[in-house]
């Protein structure tokens, strides 16, 4: 009977031991944790890694958040701050004198010029009068929709003539910022974000931190793949296709990198009917017609951020013929009909 | 034990003792029930999705995806800001909100396990979760 009993033990021992080897895997180790943010950038963050503990995890989601805020301080154009100088004093100070500013500041200014040169002027951020038009009306509108009216074409083209980039004077060695144009501000709401979370995930990375990504309103950045090399499942969100219930129009995997979507489908107010949303064309100066939603993967957030607006504002053909000239860029457009087009490099299905 | 063993393994003609067959059932026994228990395991955990509810990061509640149901989320001051979750045919979706910009309302139902709904104004986050691994772990 005692032997029986031995057996039994043994044999169950036995099994469980087979049972955990065979039914989880190494990964074990490490948990999957998730965190959302609502606080920056007017949008939500969510971080999401792989952390032995939960504490571990929430050290290093506190950090992005932290960091977050202060490039949100930093680049914020609506509001001042009394302990920095900011994107709204360099706008208060159009016309005036230069002001010194944080490195970050700098920088982000240095790449937003780039962006301008690299999308032949589609991405510029010298275009805040116009969208400051555009914002404060649609502002208006979300609180009244009864009242909710559009910037007379009067003002629009008043406004599109301040906007040359080439007022903004960056002085890198003295740290200083100056807008030549009093009527000149900036707007840099198509590159910041990116930019920002671009940072940030360097950050992480310098610091040894492994399968994290980080998703700041739709700039999707990669820090390392999954425990064991997997990659992550990343979708683009169906931008409201006319008559189509699917929750995504493409799933892929990715293991590095960024991939950012900018899309009409969130940020819009209606009048008379018509949807008007955010993300103004450089040329007719009233919201985009050419797609639901344009979604671009590079090595970089930044740039994606800057791609996927830029090729927003852009037919197709244009727009191919840039994403061609950058090297490791692919998009994929959905059309005002839910038609998809990609580049022959976009991955997923 | 090795004995017996080693002559099961060479596959050799060693008449089996009674004592061995009794040993060999007894594993099998003990195979079958621990087999029945991994299967009732894997069906009678909730094995269906959950919309997962949560506000200012704090759970709220979690809900079936597949009963039918209304859930009247009420967060901010004295809970005046409302979000009205229904849960219906499998897919979750916000039916009304007073929040200022109506984002979660316009988003269309989501039933994939990682999908989610987010009103910022109000902090709350419907996510469909399940026990298996999500389908897609961020959406762009």
């Amino acid at each position: 009977m005692k032997k029986i009993f031995c057996k039994i033990i043994f044999s169950l021992v036995l099994l469980s031991l087979l049972l955990s080897v065979f039914g989880c895997n190494e990964q074990i180790s490490k948990q999957k944790f998730s965190k959302v943010y609502f606080d920056h950038f007017d949008t939500v963050t969510t971080v999401v890694g792989y952390e032995n503990s939960k504490e571990e995890f929430n050290s290093v989601a506190a950090l992005v958040n932290t960091r977050l805020y202060e490039y949100h301080k930093l680049y914020d154009i609506y509001n001042s701050y009394s302990t920095i100088t900011n994107l709204c004093d360099i706008n208060s100070a159009a016309g005036k004198e230069p002001l010194k500013v944080d490195k970050r500041i700098i920088d982000m200014l240095l790449y937003a010029k780039e962006a301008y040169e690299m999308t032949g002027g589609e991405t510029n951020i010298a275009m805040g009068s116009i969208l400051s038009l555009w914002h404060e009306k649609r502002e208006q509108g979300s609180q009244d929709p009864d009242n909710a009216s559009l910037p007379t074409d009067q003002e629009l083209r008043a406004a599109a003539a301040h906007t040359d980039i080439s007022a903004l004077q960056i002085d890198e060695n003295a740290s200083t910022v100056l807008i030549t144009d009093p009527d000149m501000r900036l707007d840099v709401g198509a590159v910041a974000k990116g930019y920002a979370t671009e940072m940030i995930a360097r950050e992480l990375e310098s610091m040894g931190k492994h399968g994290y990504v980080l998703n700041v309103g739709g700039n999707i950045r990669i820090v390392g793949t999954k425990p064991g090399g997997e990659p992550w499942r990343v979708a683009v969100e169906n931008p409201g296709i006319p008559g189509s219930s699917y929750e995504y129009v493409r799933e892929l995997s990715l293991s590095s990198g960024a991939m950012v979507t900018s899309g009409s489908y969130q940020r819009y107010y209606v009048v008379d009917g018509k949807r008007y949303h955010h993300i103004i064309d450089k040329d007719t100066l009233y919201p985009s017609e050419y797609f639901l939603s344009v979604s671009v993967i590079c090595d970089n957030s930044a740039l994606a951020d800057v791609l996927s607006t830029a090729l927003f504002s852009m037919p197709y053909e244009e727009g191919i013929a840039l994403v061609s000239s950058i090297d490791s860029a692919e998009a994929l457009w959905v059309g005002l009909h839910g038609e998809i087009k990609t580049t022959d490099g976009f991955p997923g299905k | 034990m090795s004995d017996r063993l080693y002559h099961k393994c060479g596959l050799t003609k060693v008449k089996i003792s009674e004592k061995l067959r009794n040993d060999i059932i007894l594993a099998v026994a003990v195979l079958a029930v621990a087999l029945i228990a991994l299967l009732i395991l894997l069906f009678a955990s909730p094995h269906g999705n959950l919309v997962s509810v949560t506000v200012n990061g704090e759970l709220y509640g979690e809900y079936p995806l597949d009963v039918d149901t209304t859930v009247e989320i009420y967060s901010g001051e004295d809970g005046r800001d409302v979000n009205v979750l229904v849960v219906s045919e499998g897919r979750a979706s916000v039916i009304s909100a007073n929040c200022r910009d109506g984002i979660c309302v316009r988003h269309r139902p989501v039933s994939r396990s990682g999908a989610s709904i987010v009103c910022l104004p109000h902090g709350v986050v419907i996510t469909v979760v399940s026990d298996a691994d999500a389908d897609i772990d961020i959406v762009s």
